[in-house]
Order: C-alpha cells, then structure tokens, then sequence
C-alpha cells in the first residue's frame, strides 16, 4: 500500500552542503570547510568500455552540462583517433554549443543570479528567486525568456537528437548537417537570441548598476581574491567557447602561460585534502601554498570573469563593447570581483547569441561533409571546451581496439574547488567575530559560491533553487557550539 | 532530526491544482488524445537513481492505454514544467532518501513538499513548485492535477547500472500499485 506522507522541510537528508568552521581562541574563524556531496565510481564505471561511448555516458554525468560533456567527449575522441572533422562539421559543433551556452548563461542569470541582485540581496529570502525576479522585472520578460530559450532548445534538439543527452558528435565529425530551409529558420533564432542577451544587459544595467548598493557588493573587498585566471582563447587570444588553446594569467594582467589541450598535465596539478572528495587544482609552475590567493599561490580560477580575464577580449563587436564597459566600471583588467562573474556571465551569452548569427550567415555550414570516418589506431586522446561554469578536460586512454583503459575528466567545479573554499572562508570570517555568529552567514555563503554557479554532485540532486545549507561551528577545542541551517522550503 | 510526519489520513496528500485549469488558454496545441503524462525521474547510471524511469516504464506498460504518454527526464527545474504543459495530468515518479525507511517504499508526497525528492527540484534551476506557479503566472495550461510519487533508495551517489536488491526487488510491485491507483483515481 503506497503511504502518503508530507515531508518535513528539515528532514532533507542528503544533498546538503556542509560547512565546517573553526574557530581560534579569540573566537574568530581559524579555517572553514565546504563539503558537498560528490558522485563517485565514474572511472571504475567507463573501464572496458568503447571509448566511442564516452559521448554518450559523459552527458549523464550532469544534467546541467550535458552539451558541454558532450563536446568534450567528441573532441577527446577526434584526438583519440586523430582525425580532423571537415569544416562544416567543425561549425555545426560551434553552433550547437554556443545556443548552449547563450541558454544556460540566461537561465543562470534569471534564476540564480536575478534572485541576489535583480531582487536584492537583502531581500526576504520567500521574495528571493524566479517569482520575486518576475515581480521585478514583469511578466513579459520572464515569457520571453522561456520562449527565446524554447526556440534555442528546438534548434538544438533537431540538430542534436535530444537537449539533454545529444547523439549529435562523432569522432571526426557529427551524424547530421542543415539543409537551407533549417539555416533560414535557425537565423531567425539567433537575431532573437542577440536581441534578448542585448536586453538582459540593459536589464543588468538599470537594475543593479543603476543601484549604489549592489555596485558597492560588486565591488567589496570581502568578495574579491586576487588569484590566476585561466581559459580558452583563439589565436587572436580571444574569448572562444568551443576551441582553441588554453591561456593562463597573472594576478597581475600578464600572460603566464598558454598551453595546448594535450599540454594540460604539464602545467595543472591536483592537491587532495582529507575533508573532501574534490581534488583541488592548481597551476605546477607555482605550485600548492594553500587556500590563499595572491602571486605565489598556484590557485586559479575559471568561468565566465575568469575568461574574460584570461582573454585579450571578445570574438565579436558587441560583446567587445560590454566587455570594455565592464571593465571600466570594475576599475580595470584582471577584476577581480567574484560577484562580477554574474556580469561577465551576461557578455559571454551576448558573444554566444552573436556567434551563432556568424556561424547561420556562412552558407559553409550547410555543406554536405559531415564527417571524415577515423583509421588510425587509438591510443590517447584529450579533448577541452569551455562549459558555462569554466574549463572542461576530457582525457581518455584506450587499448588498440579503443577500449578504455583509463580515464581523467577535471570538471570546471573542479579548478574553482579551491577559490570556492576561500570565499566561503572569507564570508565566514566576515560574519563571525569573536565567537558572535550573525544570522546572515549562509547568505552571505551562498552568494559567495553562487557566483561560480558551481555543479556540485553535477546538479544531479534536489536543490529547490538554492542549495540548503547546515554551518557547524566549533570553538577552538573542537566542541559543537552552534549549527545553523538553511532548509529546503 | 526530526522524523517525517505522517499524513496517511490528509485529503491533502494530492495536491489539486484545479484552479489552474481555470486560466486563460495559452498559445500552444493542446494534444487531443493523450491526457495524461507519466514522467520516471532519475539518472539510470547512478544505481538506485535509475529506478523513476523504471518504475515509470512499468507502469505505462501495465496501463497499456493511448491516453497515457511516457517520458523519462535525468533533471527536474523548468524542463518538468514545460514538459507537462499542455497535459490534463501528470504522474511524476522519483527517487528519495528518507532515514529509518525500508528501501524500495514508496510514498505519494504532498506537492507543497516535493523538493524533497532527488529530481523534482535542483540547484541550477527552480523547484516544481516554484515552475508550476511561473507557468500560472504566464498563463500557461497546466495540468488539473499532479501526483509526485517517490521511491526510497539506497544508493544515488555512485556510478553503476545495477540497482541494490532491495530497490529493485520493490519495482514490480510499486508499478502495479502505482498503476492500480492512477486507473482509480484517472479513468
């Protein structure tokens, strides 16, 4: 007989972020530990397998990122077979990915970020998301926002089999092109999706930038880390999402280093730490000094600000022009603001939604080879995009008959590890001083890590919009003094 | 922790939404033979996580009728709200953790709880709550009623395509309770 029950809010039992504080005898935080659930096995789970099917089993690793796998996968398995698609394959994997990254980009905006400042980060929390983004920005907004995004999930779903888990690539190339009729109908999409990034700007800008408050939490020094910047460039060294090499800054602005994808093990190395499942990245070169930011700590950071930063600038006009008015505003290049990620998110949806009206104008795309079928014998092969929350590597090793042999993936959450872990220690110590803990240290926690907008457990788990939190806090004996909680509602 | 309250007795334990019924048609086709929608939740790489799909899939085939559409989603937020646009019902199947309960139960939950399932809200996105009441406010039709029914497991955090026994020794039972009261309460 099948029970009906009501759940208690706080009987929620897994899927809960954890943060661990301790604090000195003064009663200040000493160090803070956030945990979160994290998926384990994958590796032991793709051994023995056709590397072909890593396409196909990586999208699952994440609901929110499935693309992103996708085309890291695809792009590992071109080199695992080292095969170049033909062109217009090339631009059909750039157009998918950028209508990705122009939809995940918005939606992050309009329910994740929107609901800290479109609705204010001092709002009640019962007024802080999608409902109380709509109270402020109207209804008309929030209907076009699911429709521009239904239009670009339509193209991506004829174009790829399914949204969420495409059969769209293949080694050396995809299993299927665009006649004129689909290009016509797709362009369409894309002027729209241009219109609606240039208008989420113009929202971005009356509301909080119009808003002294909110430009003053931007620009707060308790939500800032002066760290290295890594991400994806073209050869003009700017921004690109589905290409390119990687390029890595200084605090300083300077370039560090620029590496090719296969080069990534020469100049990333991972720290392990024993309260966490997480490996924590950092650049060799430098090296590990710890959860500290600053010229002589190899920690890094990646996602939208992060590329941007690593950049010379954008690939295409109008978002060349908000990056400039960006950075103006944020007081030069590298910024170094965390909650600027949000505004960065903005300019790389605006650089999207004009790459796929690029890539719909070239008649090229609709060119009839797809595909070039792989010959030589497998052996190694990695693979690198950009995913919407930062820098995605793909690394496969196969038998002679492509079967796996061993795997590695470093996740964008994966390289934010460490600067996530900082900046909840940094809002942690901003609200507790001599053992006073304040009531607002999960909101000032959560906005710290949301602007990252990290994939913890790949979104796989039930978080109502945001992600419930418990903080335990010890004193400097390591006795329970405190916990508080933040529940799904 | 607190334990889960019971509600075997509450009227409430289905959430009606019939006052949505009542809104403004919007502008999409509404589908003219098949009414309702069964929706199995899950990830079916991630052992116990593949048992909404699952369940869901037995429960179409038992019902084996042209008035019921099956679909399987790995993520809940707004892509469950727009999925069940347009339908007259929908049954959502997911996974849950739930302390102290014998794994492979299954319960019917009061919507104004779900998030507590493992899909039907997520971090990236909104709760089915929250998108039922974004698609209201837009004025789209959205189904008359909702159930959400969530299976107990085990294990959701670690990579594998075979569920633990207990879980999967339950399915074909919870299927044919599952389909028993949807042919009750739908037809």
């Amino acid at each position: 007989m099948i029970q009906r029950i009501t759940i208690n809010p706080i009987t929620r039992l897994e899927g809960h972020g954890k943060i661990e504080i301790f604090l000195n005898a003064a009663g200040d935080v000493e160090r803070a530990f956030f945990q979160v659930p994290e998926l384990r096995g994958f590796e032991t789970f793709c051994l023995g397998r056709p590397a072909e099917e890593m396409a196909r089993i990586t999208p699952r690793i994440c609901g929110v990122c499935p693309t992103a796998h996708h085309m890291a996968s695809v792009k590992a398995l071109d080199d695992l077979w080292k095969v170049e698609p033909p062109p217009t394959a090339k631009k059909l994997r750039e157009l998918a990915y950028n209508g990705f990254m122009f939809e995940d980009h918005l939606l992050h905006f309009y329910y994740l970020g929107g609901p800290d400042f479109v609705v204010g980060p001092l709002a009640p929390k019962t007024q802080r998301n999608i409902l109380g983004v709509i109270d402020k920005v109207g209804l008309e907004v929030a209907g076009r926002l699911i429709q521009i995004r239904k239009n670009v999930r339509r193209m991506l779903e004829a174009m790829m089999g399914k949204v969420i888990h495409p059969v769209f690539g293949l080694p050396g190339g995809v299993s299927k092109g665009m006649t004129e009729e689909e290009r016509a109908e797709y362009l369409k999409i894309a002027e729209n999706a241009l219109e609606f990034a240039q208008f989420s700007l113009r929202v971005f800008d009356s509301i909080v930038l119009q808003n002294k408050q909110y430009v003053d939490l931007i620009l707060d020094e308790a939500y800032q880390h002066k760290t290295y910047y890594m991400g994806l460039v073209d050869k003009e060294n700017r921004v690109t999402f589905y290409d390119g090499d990687v390029r890595v800054i200084h605090p300083n602005g300077k370039e560090l280093i620029k590496f090719s994808p296969r080069e990534y093990a020469e100049h990333i190395a991972e720290h392990v730490e024993p309260w966490s499942y997480i490996t924590f990245p950092y650049l060799k070169n430098v090296g590990w000094a710890g959860f500290v930011d600053g010229p002589s700590s190899g920690v890094y950071r990646v996602a939208p600000l992060a590329r941007l930063n690593a950049s010379a600038g954008m690939a295409t006009r109008l978002a060349q022009a908000e990056h400039d008015r960006m950075y103006e505003t944020l007081g030069g290049k590298p910024a170094h603001q965390t909650l600027a990620f949000h505004w960065a998110r903005l300019v790389e949806a605006l650089q999207a939604a004009e790459k796929m009206r690029e890539l719909l104008r070239d008649t090229e795309i609709t060119g009839r080879e797809i595909r070039f079928c792989p010959t030589k014998t497998p052996q190694e092969g990695v693979g690198v995009v950009e995913a919407p929350r930062g820098t995605l590597i793909h690394h496969y090793w196969t038998d002679s008959k492509g079967m796996l042999t061993k795997v590695n993936l470093i996740v964008a959450t994966n390289h934010n590890a460490a600067p996530i872990a900082m900046s909840v220690e940094k809002a942690a110590k901003s609200s507790i001083k001599g053992g006073k803990v304040d009531d607002g240290l999960l909101n000032l926690v959560e906005m710290a890590f949301r602007a990252y907008d990290p994939c913890h457990a790949c979104a796989t788990h039930t978080l109502p919009g945001q992600m419930p939190l418990e903080a335990r806090i010890h004193d400097h004996e390591g006795r329970l003094i405190h916990i508080l909680r933040k529940d799904v509602l | 922790m607190k334990a889960l309250q019971e509600n075997r007795a509450s009227s409430k334990h289905v959430h009606d939404l019939s006052a949505q019924a009542m809104m403004k048609p919007a502008n999409q086709t509404m589908r003219q033979r098949v009414r309702s929608i069964i929706i199995g939740l899950g990830n079916p790489l991630l052992t116990d996580d593949a048992v909404g799909p699952e369940v869901a899939r037995r429960v179409h085939g038992l019902l084996d009728s042209p008035d019921f559409e099956l679909c399987e989603l790995a993520v809940g937020g707004i892509e469950l709200m727009e999925t069940i646009i347009g339908y007259e019902r929908a049954v959502i199947i997911d996974a849950i953790f739930r302390e102290n309960a014998e794994p492979g139960t299954c319960y019917l939950l009061d919507l104004a709880h779900c998030p507590a399932t493992m899909h039907a809200s997520m971090s990236h996105e909104i709760g089915l709550r929250e998108g039922l009441e974004l698609g209201r406010r837009l004025g789209l039709v959205l189904p008359e009623r909702v159930w959400v029914y969530a299976v107990t497991i085990v294990e959701a955090f670690t990579f594998g395509t075979k569920m633990t026994d207990q879980v999967e020794r339950a399915i074909p039972h919870i299927a044919r309770e599952i389909a028993a009261e949807i042919r009750t309460q739908f037809c």
